[in-house]
């Protein structure tokens, strides 16, 4: 049903825009409209409004309002997904620095914090030298800007009808020369509980603190120093029913740690030439205790004896040089990056050392004709300790026959590393799976056509992205990890935006057509996708009004082990969120309202199938936890 | 704005926070009384985790019991029926005739170890292969029905990957059978009537579904000293009250220093519990005073059944043991 209403949606669009493109063409060749080429810009933007809209406190949750994202979180367990792409394969960063480096380790997105971040940008096939690897859809998160003001701040208290509670102070201070951001976070989220009367929880309580410090050093009008230092903890307590005929319950705690401290000098050489030398160390630490108490004596001991996760940790080091020519119509970039990532919990398995390093070289240039095209191509070589030399060729064609309308073409071929505990770690740690240093990079495929038609006013874009990726990590017969399979993703979507001096209205169709074992079968599953995001803000009162909406249809995803397909489908998701938003005493002060989850969609059906020959064998039938439950939500901002 | 801040700060640190852990009151151990007599109530299971008794309740005609583990190949007798076997160590099953002199026969029955215990046929072929060579030893059983002592020999002929294959019948040659007694993996052993030439069904539950078994079993009569017990066919041998452990769900541990109220989760998990299918006389001693069958008011038995926890006290005897009385037991969940 969704499927065709999403073919429907996105095969108007593309009537409505090709009729457009036809007479926008006509008139520009016929020279009445001003051309103009862009470089790529974000295919989907998340500004702070819309992280307040839906009251999303971390990555995670931002992401969910993402088109073309799927969310959800199993036993325990967070799974985000974009086609047949993990998490581990979708690219993060925050100030143009790497968030989690090589996104293979299991970084916890319930630990990127979103109270210091005023944008968030979702690019696709996004051609850049930053990119190390996975390209085809990549996040950046920007913070609030440094002020031009000597101090300023601000703090937030936000609390909702489910407890959840969020209260922050940040302050900035700046003599123009050298200027410093302070921030303290801290948010709690109280414990949800399934269908059934009892201790456990779906999903634990969890309180995240956090703190950053930016500081700018303007050592020249345009010579920059930042550096950036962000720290997190993150605290879960996952409750257990009580045993029955005893006083005695069994606990899951984690404490996730994240310390990051990067840097980044620019510096201009020349009159069009610049040098850019940026580097970042980040240590994670993730320690889970299973803890067996009795609730009558208070009595807690730490089981040392039951399988619980495997407590992680890692270090990481990152440097880049980039040295940039801007010309008005050849720009080049040039450099080299280097980066190192080390196990810190367990240092070596089978007198195996648990670290790989890679460097890479890269060169980009960007060709502009006119206005009307821009040619970018780049490669990148990449020497990985463990798996060897990879060539990473991109390409990217925009064409701007006029200044509404945009044609943009691009391949790029990319990487994403296997999982850190399936290269390294033994099956005794790895649920029984053993793990294979000799695991190759999924190689990534992407080709992406986006049309953009539009004017400041009112915009629409659709488009087209395959991602085809080889070698993708299976679990063999013989219960080890290994590179034997393939799988592709065809994404049509179409986007469009309405924009004047009150609203600001986004509506989105995406359809996903995943195959995820091409190997073995050829059958792809549709997931569609429509959404909506919405503000609006009268210029008198300036109260603001925002709705966040989005429906997905049920997901369908295969996994192979050990010789066998399984088959998942998770349910209808839908997802809708209000907001309203009054400022107060000049601006200083803001008072909001919202409803978020508004169905209160929080449990959805999941079934998990085996697939034989002919028929599918049903597995298991329960629920996953997709959202928070509705939640009436108070929130008060002050700024300085 | 300096109080704001303070106040921020304060929210920072003290606003909505993990809740404590709730008190539940303490849990008072069950009480499941165990009545055993050797006519009507041979044996009781228990299934620890729902505190369920199961009664067997019916005296059945069965001689031998098969073991059904994949690696597990022991015969063992019904020891109420006055059994008992002998080895003659030949293999020619046909010379074993009516002329075999039988005065000269000491009869052996299966006897509990400190582990597993050990069956009266003994070890009858060569176990290191996946499915056992037989020695083809022939053995004369002997049992009473119906106050008959019926005598049979028997040879195990050979064995494949989940069943026996024996032979057996009486020593004039008028009663012969041949059969494959297949490995029934739901249950922990498969019983045989030799009587009857025929499987026994439904003597003991699914072996998922029982944890302990309340019933009788043989052992020497030194090891026991002045405990009543009921004759057997071998002078030095007795039936007693005997516990048998499902040890394929649970290993045990004998705590005679503790009282039960010690007893906990915490103190308990490290200890290092044993493998072990029957134990002879656990909860009951003699006492010389009183001049009768008394509580072992020292032993707490523990059971850890997967991942669980049960400490088992006996608190009460009643009637005359072995023969017929009725146990009480405490048994806590930790």
């Amino acid at each position: 049903m969704y499927s065709y209403s999403c073919i429907i949606v996105v095969g108007l669009v593309l009537v409505v825009v090709s009729r457009y493109y036809i007479i926008v063409l006509f008139f520009s060749l016929c020279g009445v409209i001003k051309v103009s080429a862009q470089d790529s810009l974000a295919l989907f933007v998340l500004t702070a409004d819309d992280l307040a809209i839906t009251n999303s406190q971390n990555l995670e949750e931002a992401l969910v309002n993402v088109p073309g994202i799927h969310h959800f979180i199993k036993k325990g367990n967070s799974f985000t997904t974009f086609g047949t792409l993990s998490t581990g394969q979708i690219a993060i960063f925050k100030n143009n620095m790497p968030v989690a480096m090589d996104q293979n380790v299991g970084f916890n997105l319930r630990a990127i914090p979103l109270w210091d971040i005023e944008r968030i940008e979702v690019h696709i096939a996004a051609v850049s030298n930053l990119i190390k690897n996975s390209s085809t859809l990549v996040i950046k998160m920007y913070t609030i800007e440094y002020k031009k003001q000597s101090v300023w701040g601000g703090a937030h208290i936000i609390t909702n009808s489910i407890n959840d509670f969020s209260t922050g102070i940040n302050l900035g201070i700046s003599n123009v020369k050298h200027s410093l951001q302070v921030g303290a976070n801290r948010t709690f989220q109280t414990p949800l509980y399934g269908p059934s009367i009892g201790r456990s929880t779906v999903w634990g309580a969890e309180q995240r603190l956090d703190f950053n410090i930016s500081y700018r050093y303007k050592i020249l009008n345009t010579m920059v120093l930042d550096v950036y230092s962000d720290h997190t903890v993150l605290s879960a307590q996952n409750k257990g029913d009580v045993i029955p005929n005893t006083s005695r319950v069994r606990d899951l705690n984690s404490r996730f740690r994240n310390h990051t401290l990067s840097s980044s000098l620019y510096a201009p050489i020349s009159k069009n030439h610049s040098i850019q030398v940026s580097g970042k160390l980040q240590r994670f630490t993730n320690v889970h205790q299973l803890l067996d108490k009795d609730l009558h004596t208070g009595e807690i001991q730490e089981n040392m004896l039951v399988e619980k996760k495997q407590n992680t940790g890692y270090d990481y080091g990152y440097m880049r040089l980039e040295i940039s020519s801007d010309n008005k119509q050849l720009n080049y970039n040039a450099g080299f990056e280097l980066s190192n990532t080390l196990d810190n919990t367990i240092s070596n398995v089978n007198a195996v050392a648990t670290e790989y390093a890679d460097y890479a070289a890269f060169a980009n240039f960007q060709f502009r004709q006119k206005n009307n095209v821009i040619l970018k191509g780049g490669s990148k070589l990449l020497v990985h300790s463990l798996s060897g030399s990879h060539f990473l060729p991109y390409a990217s064609l925009v064409l701007a026959p006029s200044k509404v309308v945009q044609l943009t073409t691009s391949y790029i071929r990319s990487l994403s590393y296997p999982l850190f505990n399936s290269i390294f770690y033994t099956a005794s740690m790895n649920h029984g799976v053993a793990g294979n240093i000799q695991l190759n990079p999924v190689k990534q495929n992407t080709i992406s056509i986006n049309l953009k038609i539009g004017t400041n006013k009112l915009t629409a874009q659709t488009g087209l992205l395959y991602l085809q990726s080889n070698e993708v990590m299976r679990v063999s017969a013989s219960n080890t990890f290994e590179n034997s399979g393939t799988s592709s993703t065809t994404s049509l979507y179409t986007m469009m935006q309405y924009q004047d001096k009150i609203w600001h209205i986004r509506p989105f169709a995406v359809l996903h057509n995943n195959n995820f074992v091409r190997d073995s079968l050829g059958i792809s599953y549709v997931h569609p996708q429509l959404g909506l995001a919405a503000k609006a803000i009268f210029p008198k009162t300036k109260t603001m009004l925002g709705v966040t909406w989005k429906i997905e249809g049920t997901n369908t995803s295969l996994d192979r082990r050990r010789d066998i397909i399984y088959q998942e489908d998770i349910g209808r998701i839908r997802r809708l969120s209000f907001y309203v938003k009054q400022p107060f005493f000049q601006d200083k002060l803001h008072l909001s309202f919202g409803v978020n989850n508004h169905n209160n969609d929080s449990l959805i059906e999941r079934n998990t199938y085996m697939l034989g020959l002919i028929d599918r064998e049903l597995l298991e039938s329960d629920t996953v936890l997709t959202a928070r439950n509705r939640a009436f939500t108070v929130s008060v901002k002050y700024l300085l | 704005m300096r109080s704001l801040i303070v106040n921020i700060i304060l929210m920072l640190l003290v606003s909505s926070c993990f809740n404590p852990d709730e008190i539940l009151p303490d849990v008072v151990p069950q009480n499941v009384i165990i009545d055993l007599d050797v006519k009507s109530n041979q044996a009781i299971f228990i299934d620890l985790n729902t505190l369920t008794a199961r009664t067997n309740s019916v005296a059945q005609n069965w001689q031998l019991k098969f073991q059904n583990q994949s690696n597990g190949w022991s015969i063992y007798l019904n020891v109420l029926s006055k059994g008992g076997v002998h080895n003659t160590g030949i293999t020619t099953y046909d010379s074993i005739t009516e002329n075999y002199k039988l005065s000269d026969v000491n009869w052996q029955l299966d006897v509990p170890t400190n582990e597993m215990s050990y069956p009266a046929i003994g070890k009858w072929g060569d176990y290191s292969f996946s499915a056992p060579k037989s020695y083809k030893n022939v053995y004369l059983i002997r049992w009473e029905s119906n106050g008959q002592t019926l005598l049979y020999k028997m040879q195990i002929l050979d064995a494949r990957e989940g069943a026996y294959h024996i032979r057996y019948g009486s020593l004039n040659g008028s009663v012969i059978n041949s059969v494959w007694i297949p490995k029934n993996t739901d249950n922990l052993h498969t019983y045989y009537s030799l009587e009857l030439d025929q499987l026994v069904p439904n003597m003991e539950p699914p072996k998922y579904h029982w944890d302990l078994c309340f019933s009788y079993l043989s052992d020497s009569l030194t090891s026991h000293r002045k405990v009543p017990f009921i004759p057997t066919i071998n002078q030095d041998y007795g039936v007693y009250a005997g516990l048998f452990v499902n040890h394929i769900t649970n290993t045990i541990y004998k705590d005679t220093l503790r009282e039960l109220n010690e007893i906990t989760f915490f103190n308990s998990n490290g200890l290092d519990f044993k493998t072990s299918d029957q134990l002879c006389n656990a909860f009951i001693q003699w006492d010389e005073n009183f001049q009768q069958c008394m509580i072992n008011d020292k032993l707490t038995l523990l059971v850890k059944n997967k991942e669980e926890f049960y400490a088992i006290k006996p608190t009460q005897i009643m009637g005359d043991a072995p023969g017929q009385f009725s146990l009480t037991l405490q048994i806590k969940k930790l």
